[in-house]
């Protein structure tokens, strides 16, 4: 399997070579898959225009191949409840952040069909449902992350920012990690970079994930101060000791918990 | 006295034979004379010595054209075992069992994005770490420079553990090469004061990648008692031409670095010295055994296809590395005057077929001598 997927990245990477364009009317932000890749596609990714006229990509892409690292994948603000999209509608992605930074809003199925998007708003995001709502309408099924670039002490840094659905806001944050080997993460690390703090280790009990190879738990970040906080979940110095990669976490409160 | 016309002419025979014929024809009649109770005359005794005297003098023509024939049978047949005896096989399948304390490895585009030494994507522990050359460090303030270094924790007397079951030693999680680029891989063994590890440096254009898992304390004050928790804190460094010098916390566990990798170009030689210790070559077309491997010799491999290196391993401060080359065409040892191990068409033949060939030598002898013995009868 290993080496079919190699070829098949072969393939990819001699097709990505050959069609230098193919993907150019998409804006920077969006996914770099030549479009040839997406022939066969009910709906494929492509570009789109907001209700605000902005330019964002949404639709479906082929089923991911590649064996990542160990990774958090999804960051969202806790959420009671179902969170389904319907067609026809307007829904929007909101998140706690400085207002006039932009944020890449980054949208991914856990599971097949592999409905993804990608914009680039400040504040939040609003677009249709209609390709949403058809292909993953269960928020839950969705890997939702929003990153931006931050500078802090002369360095670049990529920050993520927990994203919801809808209007609102919790300071409890859903991680959701992918891994290919089994793990037994019982910690997660948390390193504040802004301001700088010591580090804390918080007890963390991961759940089974909305597919599989991905496992989700819950931090309640309510106590702590706003700023960046480098954030990885590891197993204890007792075991093996894989951790994930580890992400630079916005953390900021705002109103209405 | 006239020669007697032979009964039947015949331009294909050669003039000793038509001698000989007429020889015996004369005798045959000088038999029957003489059987009558007729004396031979004196012509008829003069006919046969001429005839005789005839035949010898054709007969030493004849054996100067048998000679030439001869020695230029005999030359082909030197220059043939010659040829087989100094050309040399485009090329063989060899083996290669080397210690040494470093060698270079071109790595293939068929490879995989990750490493990790150890076995089955175990985590090594570590005593220390020392990175060096990297382009990206994360976190940045662990080494701006691009150089840093990691150690097994070291806890302080009075703290109490939870448990006191931890390893404090430095992981490698990963170690992440660029799967579609040209990579230079150089695994040595890097010395420390106390131990020997291993140096893992890859070159390539584009950035590899380590991940380490520090063990960091988390203090706290209860009681007036420190008690501590540990955690590992992540660190990540990347770099066109990364450099890592890799103490393991276990240094009398084997540490296997690479198992089963396709690589393209094999250098035992750092600095322009041979890296060699010793070790065994197997060329598989030659009739020998094996070729043993003396420090410093140079070991020169080329193939026409990937080479497999079947394992690499750290032992006690000593790299071993155990190499198939099923098409290499060059493999050479040596200092100054490097001894060519490729072996020749004779050697591949005598290694392939040996019974067949000595049969073909004793039957294409015995014919010789067999048809120099037809040959003399003949005349």
């Amino acid at each position: 399997m290993m080496r079919l997927a190699n070829h098949t990245m072969i393939f990819i990477s001699i097709c990505c070579s050959a069609l230098p364009g193919a993907a150019q009317d998409r804006p920077a932000f969006c996914e770099p898959v030549p479009d040839a890749l997406l022939g066969g596609l009910q709906a494929p990714y492509a570009r789109q225009v907001a209700p605000d006229n902005n330019i964002y990509c949404e639709g479906l892409l082929r089923n991911p191949i590649a064996l990542p690292p160990t990774s958090v994948v999804s960051v969202k603000q806790d959420q009671a409840g179902n969170c389904l999209f319907v067609p026809n509608r307007i829904a929007s992605l909101t998140w706690c952040d400085d207002p006039q930074e932009p944020v890449h809003v980054r949208l991914r199925s856990f599971k097949s069909p592999m409905f993804a998007l990608d914009a680039m708003h400040t504040h939040k995001f609003e677009w249709r449902t209609d390709l949403i709502a058809q292909w993953q309408p269960d928020w839950r099924n969705i890997a939702a992350i929003g990153i931006r670039e931050a500078n802090i002490g002369g360095q670049t840094y990529k920050l993520v920012v927990p994203l919801r659905n809808g209007a609102g806001y919790s300071s409890s944050y859903a991680f959701v990690v992918r891994s290919k080997i089994p793990l037994h993460l019982n910690t997660a690390l948390i390193e504040p970079l802004q301001p700088p703090n010591q580090p804390e280790a918080v007890a963390v009990t991961f759940v089974s994930g909305p597919s599989k190879e991905t496992w989700m738990a819950t931090i309640p970040f309510a106590r702590m101060k706003n700023g960046v906080y480098r954030v990885t979940f590891e197993e204890g110095v007792e075991q093996a000791g894989n951790t994930t990669e580890p992400i630079y976490l916005r953390h900021k409160v705002c109103g209405g918990q | 006295m006239s020669i007697t016309k032979p009964a039947k002419s015949d331009p294909e025979r050669t003039p000793p034979e038509l001698l000989s014929e007429e020889m015996a024809r004369k005798l045959t009649d000088l038999a029957a004379a003489l059987r009558k109770g007729v004396a031979p005359s004196v012509e008829d005794l003069e006919t046969i010595e001429r005839l005789s005297k005839l035949k010898t003098l054709f007969s030493a023509h004849d054996n100067g054209r048998r000679k030439k024939i001869e020695i230029g049978f005999l030359c082909a047949t030197a220059l043939l075992l010659i040829g087989l005896a100094f050309v040399r096989m485009p090329s063989t399948a060899v083996d290669l069992d080397v210690r040494a304390t470093k060698v270079r490895l071109a790595l293939t585009n068929q490879r995989s994005a990750s490493l990790i030494p150890g076995e089955l994507g175990e985590i090594l522990a570590l005593k220390q770490a020392r990175v060096s050359g990297a382009d990206e460090v994360d976190p940045p303030t662990v080494g701006e420079s691009g150089s840093f270094e990691l150690n097994q924790f070291v806890p302080s007397s009075g703290t109490t553990t939870h448990g006191g079951s931890e390893d404090m030693a430095v992981r490698l999680q990963e170690i992440s090469i660029p799967s579609d680029s040209p990579l230079t891989i150089a695994v040595g063994v890097a010395y420390a004061a106390d131990s020997r590890g291993l140096v893992f440096e890859a070159s390539g254009s584009k950035p590899s990648t380590a991940r380490f898992g520090e063990v960091i304390p988390l203090g706290k004050e209860v009681h007036n008692e420190k008690t501590v928790r540990y955690a590992i804190s992540p660190v990540r460094a990347g770099g066109k031409n990364l450099s890592l010098e890799l103490f393991p916390a276990n240094s009398e566990r084997q540490l296997t670095v690479f198992r089963d990798m396709h690589v393209s170009e094999v250098c035992f030689e750092d600095a322009g010295h041979s890296t060699i210790l010793g070790g065994l070559a197997f060329i598989k077309s030659r009739g020998e055994a094996s070729v043993p491997l003396q420090p410093s010799d140079r070991l020169t491999i080329r193939s026409a296809s990937p080479m497999l290196v079947r394992k690499l391993t750290l032992t006690k401060g000593e790299l071993k590395a155990t190499l198939s080359a099923p098409r290499a065409t060059t493999i050479q040892v040596g200092e100054d005057s490097p001894r060519n191990l490729m072996p020749t068409l004779f050697e591949w033949i005598r290694f392939r077929w040996p019974n067949q060939l000595y049969a073909t030598l004793s039957a294409l002898v015995a014919l010789w001598l067999a048809t120099r013995r037809w040959w003399e009868s003949s005349k």
